[in-house]
């Protein structure tokens, strides 16, 4: 079996930047919490050029770099960005799992595992497979390093060893120095890696702080001079927890194998340096995450169904929406217009604090021709386009026009629209052309004169004068179990002297009368 | 269909033959809306025929001289047909065909007495594609009203 294993070094540091790309290249420093006292963290490499060191204030470092940003930790982009790190690993291997956090040194770092077992025969090599995988995680916006190896935990020193530089004994044995390419991947042979780790400071292993000082005590420095001392012993001066390290040193295989998930459910979210009052600058923080939200699902092969959108307030209070999206696409631009929509009315009650935008993702629609069928939208064309036209019109407004089973004569509906999927079934008709009636919504009141019972005159805003032709009455009635839902119709079809045919209709609740209809 | 007035009526139309689940039936709350509705359908492609009902929303401020020309451009580039119903002529030059409709008769038959049939005088106003004689400008129709009242 082969583990490869994708590492960001800088977790924090590539959250940020993965959010706010405009800040690439300049002096940045992030920080714990607020304040001038707040820890430094992560420090970009622009700002270690400048002098920045973590190890400093957020005022000294300020002093050192006039021109540093400064920018608070976001566990919810650090979130995200391990789920982009997943993201990145499942297009390439469908047994992923990601590596528990650490602490102390290696706090920053985010690694994800990744079974490697016949990528060869796909990329020719591992070393170009660890290639692809680091490229793939860069152009989400994450700077990663990838190794490959026989186990999860060997994978995982040989990724550190690359984030941090090979040492200088490691640098001396060839075959690894010459695998690693470009300072971003390193892949080790069956066989290579107790050579490998045998030369690497303890402190890769990352034990804990009682544990590094007593290693420090007994002059245990490398890898190599801990795996040659005797287990009992060490288990006995050092205590259970050296065997973690034992297990890492001597790269011992890992008997579970990874998972195979199949999530689609995909998450952004994003906490704001200061509340956001209004809709505009909120726009612009939602582009960034719906961008992002794509991109993932763009990963997984995905596109975007309903949003649901979560707004923390300020005050404590939280704003949940459901966004509907008719058609699953992946277009941002469709997706920022119909959130846009939905959050014009109603607009937050208070400022708001952090985002999450969430989706369930849907397979990508395809669509086969068929050479008896009229050609129509492409289902990613039709999904965009009935996203802008909601965001136009409203999601209440766009659909297939139904054949509703009700008697109230101004009874309509509509259901989400898709493409059809059979052959058109009836041919268009010869001969007279049927008559097609328009709905007037609402119904218009009318003035009529009826002295006896049937009208005679009428006056209204779209026909007037004496009435020549008149049929009906025909009663309507329903609801009758509901005050709020009775109704009763007398309806007419009535022709006025202006040539204008209609349909009218006296409400036997109401007592009015009403055109409800126009014959075009 | 975009529907600025409101006015589809789905039963009749179903009666008449259309296929109601090939119909995207887009209810624009305003002309502004239903314009651009129309330009996000002419862009998407696929949609051989579209609609756009005015009937109603002929105010003389809601449109450019533009516009017109810019949806028979598109309209042209997607290979659709695009057509506008209003209550008078909206598209000026830009129509490659304009037809008046004008109400005729009404025949009320039986009794008790049934609306039966329409017939309207449709009156050719407009075409691009050359002058035609005076007996080719104007046709009467027959409509038959289909059992659709409530």
């Amino acid at each position: 079996m082969r583990i490869a294993c994708l590492l960001a070094a800088n977790l924090p540091l590539a959250a940020v930047l993965r959010a706010q790309p405009e800040l690439a290249g300049l002096p940045l420093a992030i920080v714990s919490s607020g304040g001038p006292r707040a820890q430094v963290i992560a420090i970009s490499s622009e700002a270690a050029r400048a002098g920045v060191r973590p190890s400093f204030s957020v005022v000294h470092n300020r002093s050192i770099c006039p021109a540093l940003r400064v920018r608070m930790a976001s566990p919810a982009l650090e979130r995200t960005a391990c789920e982009t790190l997943l993201d990145v690993a499942r297009t390439f291997s469908p047994r992923v799992a990601a590596a528990p956090r650490c602490s102390g040194v290696y706090a920053a770092e985010a690694a994800v595992y990744l079974d490697a077992s016949g990528v060869g025969s796909l990329f020719r090599s591992e070393e170009g497979f660890a290639a692809a995988l680091t490229r793939r995680a860069c152009s989400t916006g994450i700077p990663a390093v990838a190794s490959v190896t026989s186990s999860r935990g060997v994978s995982l020193l040989a990724a550190r060893c690359i984030a941090r530089g090979l040492p200088q004994q490691v640098q001396d044995a060839q075959s690894a120095a010459e695998r690693c390419r470009a300072g971003t991947v390193l892949v080790l042979a069956p066989g290579e890696e107790a050579t490998f780790l045998d030369p690497l400071p303890v402190d890769l292993l990352d034990p804990e702080d009682v544990l590094a000082e007593a290693l420090t005590r007994f002059g245990i420095r490398r890898v190599g001079e801990l795996t040659r001392l005797p287990r009992r012993s060490l288990v006995t001066r050092l205590g259970p927890g050296v065997l973690r390290l034992l297990a890492l040193a001597n790269g011992e295989k890992d008997t579970v194998p990874l998972p195979h998930t199949a999530e689609t459910r995909v998450e952004e979210g994003m906490d704001l340096e200061w509340p956001i009052e209004n809709l505009e600058s909120l726009s612009f923080v939602l582009r960034g995450l719906v961008a992002r939200l794509a991109e993932r699902l763009e990963l997984r092969g995905l596109v975007c169904g309903d949003l649901d959108l979560e707004l923390r307030l300020s005050g404590g209070g939280c704003d949940t929406r459901r966004v509907g999206v008719s058609a699953p696409h992946g277009d941002p631009r469709s997706l920022l217009g119909v959130l846009r929509l939905a959050l014009e009315h109603p607009l937050p009650r208070a400022p708001v604090e952090a985002i999450v935008l969430a989706t369930e993702g849907r397979p990508a629609r395809t669509d086969q021709l068929d050479l008896f069928r009229p050609a129509g939208p492409t289902p990613s064309a039709l999904g965009r386009t009935l996203a802008e036209l909601e965001a136009l019109c409203g999601s209440e407004r766009i659909g297939t026009p139904l054949l509703v089973d009700d008697p109230h004569p101004d009874a309509f509906a509509q259901s989400p629209f898709s493409l059809p999927c059979s052959a058109l079934k009836t041919a268009p008709r010869p001969g007279t052309a049927i008559a097609a009636l328009r709905t007037l919504r609402p119904p218009l009141p009318a003035e009529v004169r009826a002295p006896r019972g049937r009208p005679e005159w009428i006056r209204s805003a779209v026909a007037n004068g004496p009435i020549v032709g008149l049929a009906g009455p025909w009663r309507t009635t329903g609801g009758w179990w509901s005050p709020e839902r009775r109704f009763a119709f007398d309806s007419f079809d009535a022709r006025t002297e202006d040539g204008n045919v209609i349909r009218l209709r006296f409400d036997l609740v109401q007592r009015v009368w009403q055109v409800d209809a126009i014959y075009d | 269909m975009v529907d600025a007035a409101d006015a589809f009526h789905a039963a009749s139309a179903a009666a008449a033959g259309a296929t109601l689940e090939r119909v995207l039936w887009v209810r624009a709350p305003h002309v502004r809306a239903a314009l651009r509705s129309v330009e996000h359908l002419l862009k998407a492609r696929g949609f051989p025929l579209i609609l756009l009902d005015l009937v109603g929303r002929e105010g003389r401020d809601a449109y450019s001289s533009t516009a017109w020309s810019r949806l028979a451009r598109a309209a042209a580039g997607a290979q659709a047909a695009l057509v506008l119903l209003a209550g008078r002529r909206l598209a000026g030059t830009s129509a490659e065909l304009a037809l008046e409709m004008q109400p005729c008769r009404a025949c009320f038959v039986g009794t008790p007495a049934l609306l039966e049939e329409l017939e309207v005088r449709a009156v050719l106003t407009r075409t691009r594609s050359g002058l035609c004689g005076a007996a080719e400008r104007a046709a009467s129709v027959r409509l038959r009203v289909l059992g659709t009242a409530a």
